[in-house]
């Protein structure tokens, strides 16, 4: 039975670690290492525990492909965002680095178990075990006081989702009387439509909701990107977002009797999403601001998928969700990158980078043409699957207001590369760029080209956790 | 013959743009030279698809066919027919002229001439591909890199502007050509991306084709470009560097006209049939507005673009009649108002180069000075208002003929533009070229020999296809045939 | 179902609205005469000195934070004591792994100084 656990023990004992090792006084550097090589482990294991399948404690747990696959992405989203930082990164936190290390570490641990969770109580404390570590990690930056507030903007918010999503629950409760998700994919079935039943499961949508930055449980987003550390606002807006649509995923699927006329709603606060947080991002001049509201305009986009609540649909999200992870963490790669160059996450931090860094600035306009939706990148063949399954729903209106939100993505996206290409730098020296960042750029180039032109392996891995989530 | 001369028009190019990426930017002569060799072999491998098509089979040839992803019924389908490889054939010549007439880039050379063959790479790929998903995804590759080729190396005050209209409104129209295709893909029910099977097998509903031409009319024709959705187009022309200008005009602008006829109008007749008097009446404002307000101009390139404009709507116009001679002068004047226009951007690049000015007010009497320049200009706006034993005489005059015989009083007005047309590219060529010499270019060189090759194989290609269109003609007959058939059937 | 619980929204209503009411109503009907001496804060009669905001120590609000968690460690015992004999082995085992958690908790907050004093 260890076996089938392993990962989460092992990431638990590497949290623990970390926790201690804030006594002794050890480097940065080796913490560093420490980690990258504790990450790359947990992924080795998550590979090798892939294929396994089993309903663990009572019930409450369960393994298979589709739990184990999710583990397997965020644990190397976990490793994209420990490589990221270097010894230039802020002073609280390389002076604090095993503690940083321990929430992440944590944060991770709390979404892999809700990956697996299949009982409310479980879902809760592993919703609650990664939110309130992300809490620490935004306002980590002490001394920073656009962090601090970030970070209790991010507390407040997420603690009233969360009070709201137990209120819903309770309302839910009552009528099931047992909290096993199981039990409610029997029952939903025979269940009364009542209309306490569907505002119970609005509520119960809140945490989740808000997880993923979906209207109107997003406006958290713009401040805790901008307020907290670069390599920290990675982890919330590319593994959060993956963890946060694997729990969808579930509920929606052990749930789907009662959700599926729901539709109409979900559809509308989809598109509301996707408006709202592409129309708001024309005006940002700051960097992380504007990734957060195109990543509120990108969780409407995967909302879409979900609530066609039909296997292509869910698989479809899932390609998307996993492409974005990669797309979205090359751009805050190389935000990062200049941030610790100049200091500055403004737009215009990023002027003339095509000729200081021409690998950087190519993978940047790449990830952000993909983001938007563009061909033949991997972000175009995302948002096809995804609205291929919604227009064999006959939705033609939905996946019109659809394409035409990806142009107004395209033109601040374009705003951004444009920066990288159009002027001329203020300094004549390349930009130092190391070896592990210039073969993450190559990695994530051929990613988002490869992928986008040949989608089939992605596509058919994901339509594998798909048939498993619901078989 | 197995060899797969479809996939190796795509991938040549492809293979050019990743040893230009890898050279260093010092390199310019040979990132020039691969350009040069990567284009060349692609207008080889095209003149040998002209020649090698069988034209009394006719239908589809060289097809690909790979499985793709099974589940989506997404394959990857490269065919060719009578109305493709004409217009394979004109991208691969304007982009081997355009690689030519950019030979003077100095300033980031390989990202000019990446970007330059990869859109060029895309337009082969939606001339050639019958799949919708893949005609989708090159479509857009076909658009995307005009935005930092116009912004980058553009001229003028505007650049920035033009160039995200441009790239904005041609994504806009692409979102109703998406969401088109993916109606289409759904309401066959047959769950299958594949162009030929729909065609075969497909049967949309007439409330269903309404709906759904109108979409793809938005879409296609914002790339036309059709009234009202033309503004980007001038603007685009006129900011563009040279050979993005020979590209956009003689090549993008083609994908709408082509969009129709290959998806719109063979799979939604009866659409058509309801939305034609519309397209007339919209294909009418193209002509007239775009030749009068030619006349207005006095940069030559905003004088150009606006004359595309309305030489494109005679594109629209000869579709609208919904006959056989009507539909093949629109598939022709597409063919051959690429070549015109591909001359006459290379022309005005020529002496753009060393003037650095093209406002007509400021120029006068170049001919003087730069005879060779102006030779080539003149022949292009001879070309380029009709002059017959061009390519274009043939073209307006078989829309004309139907346009006459279907919608007399239009057809007329349309006739008449022909002449406005002169009015404005004699008056040009008379202000610019001709008259006394201004002082400030007495001492131009000439167009060099180089310079000039791109212009002569125009010249020549012009000449070719005006004299014996049957060339074309025939090919691209066989598939208009089919059309027509189809709408007969409504 | 709901029925039975109407009586208790009604009352709800009637609490607000009274409370409301009365403050809306006299802030309406009632005279206005301000006055400066009326207005300043009340100090038993006193003037007041400085200002009313005090920085409150946030030691307080920490080792509130850490009582509550022990507090519930401890409360969560209970139970277990209670079912000690049923639960056996496993029961024990089960706690210790909770309490050591919890100790891994209590070691770092002893040494990051969050128990001292000043």
């Amino acid at each position: 039975m260890i076996i089938y656990i392993l990962p989460e023990i092992l990431t638990f004992l590497m949290a623990v670690f970390f926790l201690l090792s804030a006594f002794k006084k050890i480097s940065m550097e080796t913490l560093h290492k420490t980690g990258m090589f504790f990450s790359i482990i947990n992924i080795l294991i998550i590979l090798f525990t892939i294929n396994l399948n089993g309903l663990f404690f009572y019930g409450t747990y369960k393994i298979d492909f589709f739990s184990q696959s999710i583990k397997f992405i965020l644990a190397v989203g976990l490793f994209f965002i420990i490589f990221m930082a270097d010894k230039r990164i802020e002073n609280t936190i390389k002076k604090n680095y095993g503690e940083f290390l321990f929430f992440l570490f944590s944060s991770n641990l709390g979404m892999m178990m809700l990956s697996s969770a299949l009982e409310f109580i479980t879902l809760f404390l592993s919703l609650e075990l990664s939110s309130y570590t992300m809490f620490v990690l935004v306002g980590f930056l002490k001394n920073k006081k656009i962090s601090a507030e970030a970070g209790i903007k991010y507390l407040f918010i997420g603690a009233v989702a969360s009070a709201l999503t137990l209120y819903g629950y309770s309302i839910i409760f009552s009528y099931f009387g047992d909290t096993s998700l199981q039990a409610m994919r029997i029952g939903s079935m025979f269940m009364m439509k009542d209309v306490i039943l569907y505002i119970g499961f609005i509520f119960f949508l809140t945490a989740f909701f808000f997880k993923l930055a979906i209207l109107p449980f997003s406006f958290w987003a713009p401040d805790v990107y901008q307020g907290a550390s670069t390599n920290v606002t990675a982890y919330i807006a590319t593994v959060s977002k993956v963890a946060g649509v694997a729990v969808l995923l579930r509920i929606f699927v052990y749930f789907f009797p009662i959700f599926a006329d729901q539709e109409k709603i979900l559809i509308l606060i989809s598109i509301l999403t996707m408006t709202f947080g592409n129309l708001v991002a024309v005006q940002q001049k700051e960097l992380k601001r504007l990734l957060a509201y195109s990543s509120i305009a990108q969780a409407g986009y995967m909302l879409v998928g979900l609530v066609m609540f039909n296997k292509s649909g869910m698989s479809s999200t899932l390609f998307y969700v996993t492409a974005y992870l990669v797309m979205n963490f090359t751009v805050f790669l190389v935000i990062d990158q200049v941030e610790k160059e100049k200091g500055s996450t403004e737009l215009t931090a990023l002027k003339g980078l095509s000729q200081r860094a021409p690998l950087l600035s190519l993978s940047l306009l790449l990830a952000l043409l993909s983001l938007g939706g563009v061909p033949p990148f991997v972000g175009f063949t995302g948002k096809w699957f995804i609205f291929s399954s919604a227009i064999n729903k006959g939705y033609l209106t939905l996946v019109l207001i659809a394409f035409l939100n990806s142009v107004i993505s395209v033109y601040y996206y374009l705003l951004v590369a444009r920066q990288a290409y159009l002027f001329m730098p203020d300094e004549k020296e390349k930009m130092k760029v190391t070896v592990p960042v210039r073969v993450y750029s190559y990695f994530s180039i051929v990613f988002i080209i490869v992928m986008g032109f040949y989608p089939a392996p992605l596509l058919n891995w994901a339509e594998k956790a798909i048939r498993y989530l619901v078989g | 013959m197995n060899f797969p001369i479809l996939s190796s028009i795509l991938i040549v190019p492809t293979l050019g743009v990743l040893l230009i990426l890898f050279c260093k930017p010092e390199q310019k002569t040979a990132i020039r030279v691969i350009s040069v060799i990567s284009t060349g072999i692609t207008l080889l491998l095209a003149i040998f698809l002209m020649i090698a098509y069988d034209r009394q089979a006719g239908g589809y040839q060289f097809m690909e066919f790979i499985p793709w992803i099974p589940q989506w019924g997404i394959n990857y389908i490269l065919a060719v027919d009578g109305l493709s490889i004409p217009l394979v054939f004109l991208n691969a010549i304007a982009i081997f002229t355009g690689v030519l007439a950019s030979w003077y880039i100095e300033d980031r050379t390989k990202e000019f001439y990446a970007l330059l063959i990869f859109l060029a790479t895309g337009v082969f790929g939606v001339f050639m591909t019958q799949d919708l998903f893949f005609f989708a995804i090159f479509y857009e590759v076909a658009v995307l890199p005009m935005y930092l080729l116009i912004a980058i190396w553009g001229s003028g005050k505007n650049r920035e502007y033009a160039a995200f209209k441009l790239t904005l409104m041609l994504f806009f129209g692409s979102a109703f050509v998406m969401g088109g295709i993916l109606y289409l893909y759904k309401a066959a029910g047959l769950n299958t991306f594949n162009l030929m099977e729909l065609k075969r097998l497909a049967q949309y509903p007439k409330e269903v084709q309404k709906i759904l031409f109108l979409l793809f009319f938005i879409g296609f024709g914002s790339i036309v470009p059709s009234f009202p959705m033309h503004t980007w187009s001038p603007e685009g022309h006129a900011c563009a560097p040279t050979a993005v200008s020979m590209l956009h005009a003689g090549v993008l602008m083609k994908l709408g006209g082509y969009g129709l006829l290959r998806i719109a109008i063979p799979l939604l007749p009866s659409g058509l049939h309801d939305w034609a008097l519309l397209m007339m009446a919209l294909s009418m404002c193209n002509i007239v507005y775009g030749a009068f307000t030619a006349i207005a101009q006095d940069d030559m390139k905003f004088m150009v673009g606006f004359s595309s404009v309305s030489h494109m709507g005679m594109v629209l116009f000869g579709i609208s009649t919904m006959t056989l001679t009507g539909i093949n002068g629109a598939a022709f004047q597409m063919f051959a108002h690429g070549l015109v226009t591909a001359l006459y951007f290379s022309s005005i690049g020529v002496m753009y180069n060393k003037t650095h000015t093209r406002m007509i007010s400021e120029l006068g009497g170049i001919a003087n000075v730069m005879p060779r320049a102006a030779f080539f200009f003149a022949i292009a706006g001879m070309a380029g208002l009709g002059l017959p034993g061009f390519a274009p005489f043939v073209a307006e005059l078989m829309v004309f003929i139907a346009g006459v015989s279907k919608y007399p009083i239009y057809g007329i007005i349309a006739v008449i533009s022909v002449v406005v047309t002169a009015f404005y590219i004699i008056r040009c060529i008379q202000r610019t070229y001709f008259g006394e010499t201004n002082p400030r270019w007495k001492d131009m060189k000439d167009a060099t020999n180089f310079e000039v090759v791109p212009l002569i194989i125009l010249v020549i290609a012009l000449f070719v296809f005006g004299m014996y269109p049957r060339l074309v003609l025939d090919l691209m007959q066989m598939e208009t045939k089919n059309i027509i058939a189809k709408l007969a059937l409504m | 179902m709901l029925q039975s619980y109407l009586p208790i929204l009604i009352i709800g209503i009637i609490a607000i609205a009274f409370a409301c009411g009365s403050v809306i109503v006299s802030s309406l009907i009632g005279q206005k005469k301000p006055n400066e001496d009326k207005l300043a804060p009340y100090e038993c009669g006193n003037v007041p000195i400085g200002d009313a905001r005090d920085r409150y120590p946030v030691r307080y609000y920490i080792i509130a934070m850490l009582f509550i968690i022990f507090d519930i460690e401890a409360a969560f015992m209970y139970p277990w004591a209670v079912l000690f004999k049923k639960l056996g082995w496993f029961g024990f085992i089960e706690m210790m792994v909770f309490l050591l958690i919890l100790l891994f908790g209590f070691i770092y907050v002893w040494a990051k100084g969050a128990l001292e004093w000043e």
